[in-house]
């Protein structure tokens, strides 16, 4: 009696086990879009950077792409004046918030009155924030990186709220160093970032960099990327 | 199947039902993530084009043809004559400014008494294939043109006329295609310096 008391205690909890896998697996399964991305249920917030998502005029005024009132797409609200967007995870500079412009204005300076031509011996900063307005904590990095047919020598350090986070001084990096390691950002706190670049006069390349000067024709670009991820 | 083995197999499946509820359990609620990307600044490089009239850094003169014409003696090079030519640079096409220099090459047949000058008193010698000899100065981005003027005379009576006449008659001759070296260097100059289109006074 005792033993069979004992197998059907196992039984039951074998069954009970087997019952909450199987409550698991069409959770995590059947929660997927077509995309491949969780919907989460619940009282939780849903933040999606999409630019494609939204109509959205140069002044920073916009609107959901999705007129349903009900936002069925979860998207952020947007607020009239872009300068205020809250409910969000967001990098701007001085032009504004980067949704908004695709161009930045790193390499502009005073050398050649604020366009963005360089020669060696110029150098300048550039200044950009990354803000967490959203209600969640989230760990983030960001990567630069350059493309371009010519091996122009331009060197950059970083510094973050004041401490440099790459190079620092007296050490400049090449652009493929441009990437931190992961960092994190609470709800409600801003990072702000400055990053010099400079292209030395005399940095013993004369030679490079006088063919340079005499055939390049495009141009030479710095792209920024930024991953953010919940805590 | 024995009761210690039925006690075991029980355990290790419940194990794996645990493990197996866990890792589900762990990955149910999945973290946001976002990038934004896509975003560039981008550079354009000035240009560096620094050119003098001949389109090359070193190049000939033909003296015979920059003689001032009143000093001729019969049309010809002679000691008396003098004259003058002039260096063009530009930097027209160019977006930075430049620190230029001059220099005389070796010239073959010179005549030992036929002198150059950097300036129009003829009193400031510049010296062929001598490095240390040179015309300096600074052009501004775009400046289309700034002649230099290199000035030389054939003295008439020098010192020693015993000795420099025969030198004189003998030179002579070799004078009417006497053909002068020129080397000019444009280095950039550094945008955190201010530039002004000028010949140094040397």
């Amino acid at each position: 009696m005792k033993e069979e008391n004992k197998n059907t205690w196992y039984g039951v909890v074998i069954a009970v086990l087997v019952i909450v896998i199987v409550i698991l697996l069409l959770l995590t399964q059947c929660g997927k879009n077509g995309n491949g991305n969780l919907t989460p249920t619940g009282n939780v917030d849903v933040f999606n950077i999409d630019i494609n998502n939204c109509n959205c005029d140069e002044a920073g005024k916009c609107e959901n792409k999705d007129n349903n009132s009900n936002n069925k797409n979860n998207y952020p609200t947007w607020k009239d004046d872009a300068s205020h967007i809250t409910n969000q995870i967001y990098v701007d500079d001085e032009s504004g918030n980067y949704i908004y412009h695709q161009d930045l204005k790193i390499f502009e300076n005073p050398y050649y009155e604020y366009t963005n031509k360089i020669a060696p011996g110029v150098s300048n900063s550039y200044s950009f924030v990354v803000h967490n307005d959203s209600d969640i904590n989230v760990k983030y990095y960001l990567e630069m990186y350059s493309e371009c047919n010519y091996d122009l020598d331009l060197k950059y350090r970083l510094k973050k709220n004041g401490k440099y986070v790459i190079g620092n001084d007296s050490t400049w990096v090449s652009a493929n160093e441009l990437k931190t390691s992961f960092a994190k950002l609470n709800s409600g706190k801003d990072d702000t970032y400055i990053l010099d670049w400079k292209w030395e006069y005399e940095s013993g390349k004369d030679e490079k960099d006088t063919y340079i000067g005499e055939n390049m024709s495009d141009t030479y670009k710095l792209k920024a990327k930024f991953y953010f991820e919940q805590v | 199947m024995k009761k210690g083995s039925k006690k075991s197999l029980l355990v290790v499946v419940l194990l794996l039902l645990v493990g197996v509820t866990a890792y589900f359990g762990v990955n149910t609620y999945a973290k946001y993530v976002s990038e934004i990307t896509g975003n560039t600044g981008t550079a354009t490089v000035a240009k560096w084009a620094f050119r003098t009239d001949n389109a090359a850094q070193t190049y000939t003169i033909d003296l015979e043809g920059t003689y001032d014409s009143t000093s001729l003696v019969n049309g010809t090079i002679a000691p008396g004559t003098k004259g003058s030519f002039n260096i063009a640079l530009s930097t027209a096409n160019t977006d930075t400014g430049v620190n230029w220099t001059i220099t005389l090459d070796d010239i073959a047949n010179l005549p030992t008494n036929l002198k150059f000058y950097k300036d129009a008193n003829r009193t400031v010698a510049f010296t062929p294939n001598d490095s240390t000899s040179t015309i300096t100065g600074q052009l501004v981005p775009h400046e289309t043109r700034l002649n230099v003027p290199i000035y030389w005379e054939w003295k008439y009576e020098t010192d020693a006329v015993a000795t420099n006449d025969p030198l004189d008659t003998t030179d002579g001759e070799a004078a009417k295609t006497l053909t002068i070296g020129v080397t000019v260097l444009g280095v950039q100059t550094n945008p955190t310096e201010a530039v002004t289109t000028h010949i140094n006074n040397n």
